[in-house]
């Protein structure tokens, strides 16, 4: 038996390969490599300027790895080798993840286009599909909110994108919108300079645009005065609880009566009430 | 007891009980050496601080937005009086802004703020539309010309002899080719800069431009000082803004 196999030895199958395309497909691998090493980069710079880094980060991959499968694609067609059969099956893999993964795919999509339109941003107080929070994160497939009671919630992009958002952070002023029922029996011209005092003092009520306060409405047990003032959107929450109170505070010391629902029966005869011994 | 209080002067103080804006300010030594220092409203203790290891005290000028709490950097100043001004025309006057009154402490040339006392009621406003305007500090004046209301040196006795209040020039040039009317006037406290002068109640902005591009459109532009013997106050934290847009646009009227 030989020592070891003969065959080993014979490199004659060397002499059959076209060395000169096996370095021009090495120079294309090469070279197209750090080309797309290179776009990734700037892709990676270009997008952090408008997104957040990850999001940056993600899509700058994704242009690499799609340049690096190209450049392989034809660093082999440099040598001969058709990957028809490899793309075609690619693709049709492709399309089975595409349905698999619908949801994810959907996320993300969702996740760049909020990126780019922006309907809000970190740290805004917003109102998604009526859940109200600060937003604390977005991310590619997700944004995560915190509830006023301190309760993280986790919504995906694709729910984001189609809720209607609701974002008063992004306007610099608010209104404040308030109905003060006021007994018949008072005075309401009083009423009314008691709750424009109260209004006019608070430091944050807004000279311009300016309070309207105005009887809005002859209700079945009360006078109703609505005040609509406006306040910064930081201060929007202070400045309503504020107002209330010192308006029924205020209300209450000018012996102005808040009335409380309440109906007089008539009865159209007599009622007899009989006395049990 | 009221005239156990000591005069209020801008500049180094001492110890003692001061009456400003209705609070009593006590500034006490304990140790022999830290400052107590409260504010007394109403008989109630609004502010408490003591300090250790400060060299001087004093009162200062200070911007008007950081009461009752900083939420802009912008005062809008409405004249009581609104002036028209003729086509390519340029005219000065004198206008008033409120100050607050600072109590700073130093160490060397560091300091801290203790507190900051209203000295005017503070109100703010809404200059342009909810989405592209901005919050102000507000704030009414009536307007002083010195053809009109008397010399300049009157002028600048009738509104520096108050406390609380800033005398500023302003200059009005009017671009364009038709009357203008001007109601009010956008200061950002960053680029504006507060004058003192110690040991008295004055204070002082630079010299403000104001140049009116259009009968709703205007940029303010912040010059030099005008009082030679003032000296600047030591901006607060808020407002040591890179000093980059010494331009303030009014862009939603004027």
């Amino acid at each position: 038996m030989p020592l070891f196999n003969e065959s080993l030895l014979n490199i004659e199958w060397l002499y059959g390969i076209d060395w000169s395309r096996v370095i021009v497909a090495l120079l294309v691998l090469g070279i197209g490599i750090s080309i797309s090493l290179l776009i990734k980069r700037i892709v990676y710079r270009i997008t952090i300027k408008f997104m957040p880094r990850d999001i940056g980060g993600i899509l700058a991959k994704i242009t690499y790895y799609i340049l690096v499968i190209i450049v392989v694609i034809s660093a082999f067609g440099v040598l001969g080798i058709d990957l028809t059969g490899v793309v075609l099956a690619g693709g049709i893999l492709g399309i089975i993840l595409g349905f698999a993964l619908q949801s994810v795919t959907s996320n993300f999509v969702s996740g760049l286009f909020l990126f780019w339109e922006r309907p809000l941003k970190i740290g805004d107080l917003v109102e998604i599909d009526g859940r109200i929070g600060r937003v604390v994160d977005i991310s590619i497939m997700s944004t995560r909110i915190v509830g006023l009671d301190g309760v993280l919630i986790r919504i995906p992009n694709e729910k984001v994108f189609q809720a209607v958002i609701s974002n008063p952070s992004k306007t610099i002023a608010r209104r404040i919108d308030l109905v003060v029922g006021i007994s018949y029996s008072s005075d309401a011209e009083k009423a009314y300079s008691v709750i424009r005092e109260i209004v006019m003092k608070h430091p944050f009520v807004l000279v311009y645009p300016e309070p309207d306060i105005f009887v809005e409405e002859l209700g079945d047990s009360s006078v109703n005065i609505r005040v609509r003032v406006w306040a910064p959107t930081s201060e929007w929450y202070n400045v309503k609880k504020e107002l209330l109170w010192s308006i029924k505070k205020a209300l209450d010391q000018a012996g102005i009566e808040i009335p409380f629902p309440q109906h007089d029966l008539w009865f159209r005869n007599p009622l007899e009430i009989r006395l049990r011994k | 007891m009221e005239n156990m209080h000591k005069e209020l002067v801008y500049g180094e103080i001492g110890f003692g009980d001061y009456m400003v804006a209705g609070y009593k300010l006590i500034f006490k030594k304990v140790n022999g050496k830290h400052l107590l220092y409260r504010r007394i409203g109403d008989g109630d203790v609004i502010v408490e601080k003591i300090v250790y290891g400060f060299e001087k005290i004093m009162f200062i000028p200070m911007y008007p937005v950081l009461t009752p709490k900083y939420i802009t950097n912008y005062v809008l100043v409405e004249f009581e009086t609104p002036i028209h001004i003729a086509p390519t025309d340029t005219t000065s006057s004198y206008i008033e802004l409120p100050v607050d009154i600072a109590v700073y402490v130093y160490r060397d040339r560091v300091f801290t703020i203790i507190d900051v006392i209203p000295y005017t009621y503070p109100k703010y406003t809404l200059y342009g539309d909810p989405f592209n305007g901005l919050i102000a500090r507000y704030y009414r004046t009536p307007i002083y010309h010195s053809t009109t209301t008397g010399s300049e040196e009157s002028i600048y006795h009738t509104i520096t002899s108050r406390l609380g209040r800033a005398l500023v020039r302003i200059l009005f040039r009017n671009r364009t080719g038709e009357w203008v009317t001007v109601s009010r006037v956008l200061l950002d406290m960053s680029p504006l800069k507060i004058f003192y002068k110690p040991g008295t109640i004055e204070a002082y902005t630079q010299e403000l431009l104001m140049i009116i591009d259009s009968p709703s459109t205007a940029s303010i532009g912040y010059g030099d000082p005008f009082i030679a013997d003032a000296v600047p106050v030591d901006d607060p934290p808020e407002l040591r803004q890179p000093r980059i847009m010494l331009k303030t646009d009014m862009l939603w009227g004027i």
